[in-house]
C-alpha cells in the first residue's frame, strides 16, 4: 500500500497534474491588434520576452479565419506558449470592425482564463504600427495603451469601459458602443486620439466624434474624469473651466406624445484660466455662467445631430425608454425611433470656484 | 447515534443545504423564465417558502418516518447527491479543471465526505462554521460590481404572462432544494430549543436577501441578452471586477463555492446516515463506505452520459413530491391517526 | 557495636554495595545508632548539625524529640529504609529500640530560577521552573496563595520511584475533567517515565494528530493563570517542563505578554500572531498553485516581476520550495544543536550567503525566497514552540496539494485540516473551542485581548463551568 502510494506520489512530482499551467512555460501576451476581415484575419500579438533581467517585447503574426485560429498560429512561432490571459489592451483597425464585432469577441469571453477587465481600441489602419511605437516606447505596448486609454478617462474624453461591459453594451439594444479612436501623428509617429468611435448595433458606423464632442457626450452620459477642461473664447479671451459635477435630469413626459426629449444638466464647474480677472462681480459671472451655458448647448446639440444620422445612441436614451416608455420602444427599432427624437439639451453652468484668484 | 442541535446549528444547517447545491446556479434559468420580473417572482416564491416552513413547524411531529419513507428519502437525497457532485464536477471543469478526468474530483470530493462521515457527528454538524467567516467575503466581492449596475433593466415592471409566472415560479423552487431538510432534523433540536414563526421569517428573510441580492445584481449587471448565453452569472459578474492586489476573482470564488459544496455534500451523506441510524459498528461503516461508493460511480455515469438535463428535471420535480406532496400525506395520514388513536 | 557489625553488612547488601552510600555507627546518648545515606544526595553538614541538635533534645528526656519540620521518627522496617535513603534523605537507625528516624535535608544542586530560553517576554515575570520538583511548586503556590490549589502526588513506574504531581484548584477545575486524568494517570504502565513528552504521549487523546493537545510550559506565571482558568497542571521531579490541560486550539496563541502590555498593542499582536498560523500554513501553497496553475490572479505588474523570476528556474515550484524550506530546517536545528554563539554565526551564513547563492546560482527564484522566509517568520511568531513545529509540518502536505491541485488542492486540505481540528479532544474537552462549538462572547475574548476592567472572564480560552450539553456540543 505504501509502495504504491509512493510511486503515485513521484509521478505526481514529476510530470504534474493535468491543469498544470506552469507560469515559466508562458508566453503573456500583453497585447493583441486584430486586422484584416472576418475568414480573412491577422492579429499581431505583442510578447514581453525575458532576457537575464531585462524585458523587451516582439511582435508575433498569426493569420487565420477566426480569432481563436488566428492565435494558434502565432502560438506556432512563440517561443513559449502563447497566453492571452493577462491581455491588458485590445486593439481593432476599423476596417476590421465595419462587421459585427462581436464575432472577434466570443473567444475572450469563453475561455475562462482569459481577463474582463482588458480595455478595447480602434485604429486607423492597420493596427501594427501602433504596436510597434507603443513596444519602442515603454517596451511593452499593453501597459503603454492601457495608460493610455486609463488617461482618456481621466480627461473625460473616454469612460473606462472594460470587456465586460462592452459585452454588456453589445447585447443590449438601448444603448450603443463606443470606442476610443486612435491614429498615427505622422510628424511625431506618436499615436494621438482622433476621437471615439460610433457604433450602430454592432457594427462600426464609420463616423466618429472628435475630441471636443467626445468630451461633451461623457458629460451627457454622467460619466465623467477627474479633468473635465473645456476652453471657450469669452469677448476675445480664453476662458478655460473644468466640470467638478454633473446634477442631469432627463425629462421624457413629452416622449408619448410628440417624441420630445428634454434633458437638462447642471453643471458645477470650476475657473481655471481666464486672464480678465473680473469674477468678483456677480454680474459679470452670471454673465459668463449663461455664455457658456449657451455655447455648450450649441455643441452639444450639433454633436447629437450626428449621433441622430449615424443611428447611434451611446447616450443610453434608449435604456430609459425602454424601462419606462414601452408604447414607445415597441414601435420598431430603437435606432430608428432615435434618429426621428426632438432631443433638447439644456445647460445650467455654476460657477463654484475661481481658484485662487478672482 | 443520538445527538442534538441547537437552533442556530440547525438554522446554519438548513441554510448550507439550501444554497449550497445551486446557489450559483439558480439566477440564469428563473431569469430566463421570468425576464427582469425574476426577482417578483422570487419573492413571491420566498412566501410560499416561508409558510411552508411554518406548517411543518406546526406539524413535524406528524412526520414519522416508517422504513418505507426511510428508502424513499435515503433514495431521493442519494439523487440529489448524486446530481450534485456531478454538477460540481461540471463547474469545475469549466472554471478550472479544463484537463482534469471527472474521476479525480468526483474521487476527491467523496474522499472528504467519507472522512468527515467516518467521523463523530458533532464534527460533521459543525463543519458549517468554516463557511462563516467567507459569507461575506463573497457578497463583499459582489458589490464591488454596484457601480457597473443598470438599475434601468428592472423596468419595465409587472408585465410578464401568466405562463412566464408559472415557468418562473417552478424554477425558483429548485433554489430551495434541501426543505424537506427541515421535517428530518427538527427532531433532533435541544427540547429547550423553541422555534417561533419569528425565527422562521428571520431566517427567509436572510436566506431570501441573499438569493434575492444575487438575482437582482444578475438583472441589472447584465443585458437580457446576455443573460442567456451566461450560465454561471454571479462567477461571471465577479471575474469582471479588478481588485488592485488581485484578477480573478471568480477563481476565489469558485474555490469558496467548492468548499461550500463540499460541506453540503458531507451534509447530505450525513443525513443518509442518520436517516438509516447507521451506528460505528463494522457494519455501519461498511454501509457508510458503500454510499460514498455509489457516490463515486454514479455521478461519473451521468457525466459520461450527459444526464444532466435529466437529472435537473427529476430534481425539480422531485422537489414537489418529496419537499410538500409526500411531507404533507404523511403528517396528514398522522394526525388522522392520532386523532383516531385518541378516540379509541 | 554489636548491632553495627550485625546490620551494616545488612544494608550494605540492600544497596548493593553503593560506593556512595555511607553507613556509620554514630554517638548516641541511649543505646547504639546508625546513620545511613547516599553522601551525594544529603546536605552533610546540615545533617550533622541536626543530629546534634536532636541528640541533646534525647537526651534532655522530651517526649518528641525527633519531630522538626525535616525530621521525624517511625519504625524501623527494611523497605522502608530502602525507600527513604534511594529518595535522598538520611536515616538513622537504633537498633535497640527499633526506630527510625529520617532526616530530609537534601544537597542543594539546583539551578537557580532563571528565565527559560524556550519562552521569552519582554514584560512581566522572569522566574522560570526549574529541576526541582518542590521549588516548582513553590513558585506556583507564592502566586497562587489559596487552599483551594490542591497538589496531589501519584507514583507511577515502580523502577524509577518518580512521582507525578498534578495540580488543579478545586473551585475552578471541572470534575469530569480531573476524573477523566486521574484514570488516564492510573491507566500508564511504563518502566520509567523520562520527560513530558513521554507522559503527553500517555495523556493524550489523539497521539497521532499533529497538534499538540497538552500545553507544556516553563513559565510559573503561564500556570498560575492557567490553573485559575481551571486547567490541570502536571509536573514531574527533575523536569523544569510542565504539562497544561486540557487547552483548546486559541490559548496556543496567547502569550503573558500580551496581557502585561496595552490593550490596543495586546490586541494587535494577538491578531497578528493569528494571521501568522495563516501565512505559515498557506503561503508557499498559495504562492505554488499561482505559478504552477492559476497566475491569471497575479496583476499585470506583478506578472511581470513574478515571471522575470521564475523564468529560468529548472525545477518545478514544489521541489524549489522544498529545497529553501529543507535548508531553513538544517538551519533551524544546526543552531539549536551548537553553542550559541556559533549558532549565530550559522544563521548568518545560511540565511545569507546561501539563500544569496541559491538565487544567483538559479536554482531558486527570488520571490520563492521571499515567500519561504516569510513564512519561516511567520512560523515562528507563535509563542509555544510545540505549536509552531506543528505550523512548520503542516505546510508540506498543503504544498503537495497545491502543486497537484492547485486552489482546489488547498481547499480540501483546508476542509480536512478543519474537520481534524473539530474532531480533536483535550481531555475530552473540544479542542477548538470558541470556534466549534460556537461561543460569540468567549470568541471575542479569544482573538482580541479586551480590558480587565470590564466584567468577563477575561483570557479564558476554555470556561469549564459550562457543562457540555450547555455549550451547544452533542450528548453522547
Amino acid at each position: 500500500m505504501i509502495k504504491k502510494l509512493s510511486c503515485f506520489l513521484c509521478v505526481l512530482l514529476l510530470s504534474g497534474c493535468w491543469d498544470e499551467r506552469q507560469y515559466k512555460d508562458f508566453a503573456l501576451a500583453s497585447m493583441v491588434g486584430h486586422d484584416g476581415q472576418a475568414n480573412d484575419l491577422i492579429s499581431y500579438f505583442s510578447i514581453p520576452i525575458i532576457i537575464g533581467e531585462e524585458v523587451s517585447s516582439i511582435i508575433v503574426k498569426g493569420e487565420g479565419r477566426s480569432t481563436r485560429e488566428v492565435r494558434i498560429h502565432a502560438n506556432s512561432n512563440t517561443p513559449q506558449n502563447l497566453d492571452v490571459s493577462k491581455l491588458s489592451v485590445l486593439l481593432y483597425s476599423d476596417e476590421t470592425l465595419k462587421t459585427d464585432f462581436y464575432q472577434f469577441l466570443d473567444v475572450y469571453f469563453r475561455t475562462a482564463h482569459n481577463r474582463l477587465s482588458t480595455l478595447v481600441g480602434m485604429t486607423e489602419g492597420s493596427t501594427k504600427p501602433y504596436i510597434e511605437i507603443g513596444n519602442s516606447e515603454n517596451k511593452d505596448a499593453g501597459t503603454y495603451y492601457d495608460d493610455f486609454i486609463k488617461g482618456l478617462a481621466n480627461s473625460s474624453i473616454y469612460p473606462e469601459t472594460d470587456l465586460q461591459t462592452i459585452c454588456t453594451i453589445l447585447f443590449d439594444d438601448g444603448m450603443d458602443l463606443t470606442l476610443p479612436y486612435f491614429h498615427i501623428n505622422e510628424e511625431e509617429n506618436t499615436p494621438k486620439t482622433l476621437g471615439v468611435a460610433l457604433f450602430t448595433g454592432r457594427i462600426y458606423s464609420g463616423t466618429y466624434l472628435n475630441v471636443n464632442q467626445a468630451r461633451l457626450l461623457t458629460i451627457l452620459k454622467d460619466e465623467i474624469g477627474r479633468y473635465t477642461d473645456i476652453t471657450y473664447t469669452y469677448e476675445g479671451i480664453p476662458v478655460s473651466i473644468e466640470v467638478k459635477r454633473v446634477n442631469r435630469k432627463w425629462d421624457f413626459k413629452q416622449l408619448d406624445r410628440s417624441g420630445k426629449v428634454t434633458m437638462s444638466y447642471d453643471l458645477i464647474v470650476d475657473v481655471q484660466e481666464f486672464s480678465a480677472d473680473r469674477l468678483e462681480d456677480e454680474k459679470e459671472r452670471k454673465e459668463l455662467e449663461k455664455y457658456l451655458s449657451k455655447r455648450l448647448q450649441e455643441d452639444t446639440i450639433e454633436m447629437i445631430e450626428v449621433l441622430q444620422q449615424t443611428k447611434s445612441d451611446p447616450i443610453g436614451i434608449g435604456r430609459r425608454v425602454r424601462a419606462f416608455h414601452p408604447k414607445v420602444w415597441e414601435k420598431g427599432k430603437w435606432a430608428d425611433i432615435f434618429s426621428e427624437l426632438t432631443i433638447d439639451v439644456k445647460y445650467d453652468v455654476q460657477i463654484k470656484r475661481t481658484g485662487i484668484l478672482f | 447515534m443520538k445527538f442534538s442541535l441547537t437552533k442556530n446549528q440547525f438554522f446554519v444547517f438548513l441554510f448550507i443545504v439550501q444554497t449550497g447545491s445551486i446557489s450559483i446556479a439558480f439566477q440564469s434559468p428563473i431569469i430566463k423564465a421570468a425576464q427582469q420580473d425574476a426577482w417578483i417572482v422570487f419573492i413571491v416564491a420566498l412566501v410560499i417558502q416561508f409558510f411552508i416552513l411554518v406548517l411543518f413547524e406546526k406539524y413535524y411531529k406528524h412526520f414519522v418516518m416508517n422504513r418505507l419513507l426511510r428508502w424513499i428519502y435515503s433514495i431521493y437525497i442519494m439523487l440529489i447527491l448524486v446530481l450534485f457532485v456531478a454538477n460540481i464536477q461540471k463547474s469545475l471543469a469549466v472554471w478550472v479543471f479544463q484537463n482534469t478526468p471527472p474521476y479525480v474530483i468526483v474521487a476527491i470530493i467523496v474522499a472528504t465526505s467519507l472522512y468527515a462521515n467516518m467521523s463523530r457527528p458533532e464534527s460533521v454538524v459543525n463543519l458549517g462554521v468554516l463557511l462563516v467567516p467567507l459569507f461575506p467575503l463573497i457578497f463583499f466581492f459582489l458589490f464591488l460590481a454596484t457601480p457597473d449596475l443598470i438599475w434601468t433593466n428592472l423596468f419595465p415592471m409587472g408585465n410578464i404572462s401568466g405562463k412566464e409566472w408559472v415557468n418562473g415560479l417552478k424554477e425558483a423552487n429548485l433554489a430551495f432544494v434541501g426543505t424537506e431538510m427541515y421535517l428530518i432534523y427538527r427532531g433532533y433540536l435541544l427540547n429547550t430549543e423553541k422555534i417561533f414563526m419569528k425565527t422562521i421569517g428571520k431566517y427567509i428573510l436572510f436566506i431570501g436577501s441573499c438569493y434575492l441580492i444575487t438575482i437582482l445584481f444578475t438583472i441589472m449587471f447584465f443585458s437580457l441578452a446576455e443573460i442567456a448565453i451566461v450560465p454561471e452569472p454571479i462567477v461571471y459578474i465577479l471575474k469582471s471586477q479588478e481588485v488592485q492586489f488581485i484578477e480573478r476573482i471568480d477563481l476565489f470564488f469558485i474555490i469558496i463555492w467548492m468548499m461550500w459544496s463540499v460541506i453540503t455534500v458531507i451534509y447530505l451523506v450525513f443525513t443518509v446516515v442518520l436517516i438509516f441510524n447507521m451506528k460505528k459498528t463494522k457494519k455501519g461503516i461498511r454501509s457508510v463506505i458503500g454510499i460514498h461508493l455509489l457516490l463515486f460511480i454514479i455521478p461519473l455515469i451521468i457525466i459520461w452520459k450527459d444526464f444532466f438535463k435529466v437529472g435537473n428535471e427529476i430534481l425539480m420535480y422531485g422537489y414537489f413530491v418529496f419537499a410538500l406532496i409526500i411531507p404533507f400525506l404523511v403528517i396528514l395520514v398522522n394526525t388522522w391517526r392520532s386523532k383516531n388513536d385518541q378516540k379509541t | 557495636m554489636e548491632a553495627y557489625n550485625k546490620l551494616a553488612p545488612y544494608i550494605k547488601t540492600l544497596f548493593h554495595d553503593s560506593a556512595d552510600l555511607i553507613v556509620r555507627p554514630l554517638d548516641w546518648p541511649e543505646g547504639e545508632a546508625i546513620l545511613c545515606q547516599y553522601s551525594v544526595l544529603a546536605n552533610q553538614r546540615a545533617v550533622n548539625e541536626h543530629i546534634d541538635t536532636l541528640s541533646i533534645k534525647f537526651q534532655e528526656g522530651r517526649t518528641n524529640w525527633g519531630e522538626t519540620s525535616c525530621s521525624t521518627v517511625e519504625a524501623f522496617y527494611p523497605a522502608k529504609l530502602v525507600e527513604y535513603v534511594s529518595k535522598g534523605e538520611s536515616v538513622v537507625l537504633f537498633g535497640e529500640t527499633n526506630l527510625l528516624l529520617r532526616i530530609n535535608l537534601p544537597s542543594n544542586t539546583n539551578r537557580s530560577v532563571m528565565e527559560p530560553d524556550s519562552e521569552h517576554i519582554i514584560q512581566g515575570a522572569h522566574d522560570g521552573f526549574g529541576e526541582n520538583m518542590d521549588i516548582n511548586i513553590a513558585l506556583v503556590r507564592k502566586r497562587i496563595s489559596i487552599p483551594d490549589l490542591v497538589v496531589k502526588k501519584m507514583i507511577i513506574s515502580q523502577s524509577s520511584n518518580s512521582p507525578i504531581t498534578y495540580m488543579y484548584i478545586e473551585s475552578k477545575v471541572s470534575k469530569v475533567t480531573l476524573d477523566e486524568i486521574e484514570y488516564r494517570l492510573r491507566k500508564i504502565e511504563t518502566e520509567y517515565l523520562v520527560g513530558t513528552g513521554q507522559l503527553a504521549d500517555y495523556l493524550e487523546d489523539t497521539v497521532w494528530s499533529p497538534f499538540p493537545q497538552l500545553m507544556t510550559t516553563e513559565r510559573p506565571d503561564k500556570v498560575a493563570t492557567n490553573l485559575l482558568e481551571g486547567r490541570v497542571v502536571l509536573m514531574l521531579d527533575n523536569t523544569p517542563t510542565v504539562l497544561l490541560g486540557p487547552v483548546t486550539f486559541a490559548s496556543y496563541f496567547q502569550s503573558p505578554d500580551d496581557f502585561n502590555g496595552r490593550v490596543l498593542v495586546g490586541t494587535f499582536y494577538r491578531t497578528l500572531r493569528f494571521i501568522s498560523f495563516m501565512t505559515a500554513i498557506f503561503l508557499p501553497a498559495f504562492y505554488i498553485a499561482i505559478v504552477s496553475f492559476h497566475f491569471e490572479v497575479l496583476p499585470y505588474e506583478l506578472s511581470k516581476t513574478v515571471k522575470i523570476a521564475v523564468n529560468d528556474i529548472p525545477y518545478r515550484p514544489l521541489i524549489e520550495a522544498m529545497i529553501l524550506e529543507i535548508t531553513i530546517e538544517l538551519i533551524r536545528e544546526a543552531s539549536i544543536r551548537l553553542p550559541s554563539p556559533i549558532g549565530q554565526t550559522i544563521g548568518i551564513v545560511g540565511g545569507l550567503v546561501i539563500g544569496d547563492a541559491i538565487v544567483s546560482a538559479g536554482l531558486v527564484s527570488n520571490v520563492m525566497v521571499i515567500v519561504v522566509a516569510l513564512t519561516a517568520i511567520s512560523s515562528f511568531v507563535v509563542p509555544s514552540i510545540e505549536m509552531n513545529t506543528t505550523i512548520r509540518l503542516l505546510r508540506y502536505p498543503f504544498m503537495l496539494a497545491a502543486s497537484v491541485l492547485g486552489f482546489f488542492g488547498i481547499v480540501i486540505g483546508t476542509i480536512i485540516l478543519f474537520i481534524h481540528l473539530i474532531n480533536l479532544r483535550s481531555f475530552k474537552q473540544p479542542y477548538f473551542y470558541p470556534i466549534v462549538p460556537f461561543r460569540p462572547k468567549v470568541f471575542k475574548d479569544v482573538f482580541l485581548r479586551l480590558p480587565f476592567t470590564k466584567p468577563h472572564n477575561q483570557a479564558t480560552s476554555f470556561s469549564p463551568k459550562e457543562p457540555e450539553e450547555e455549550s451547544g456540543d452533542f450528548q453522547k
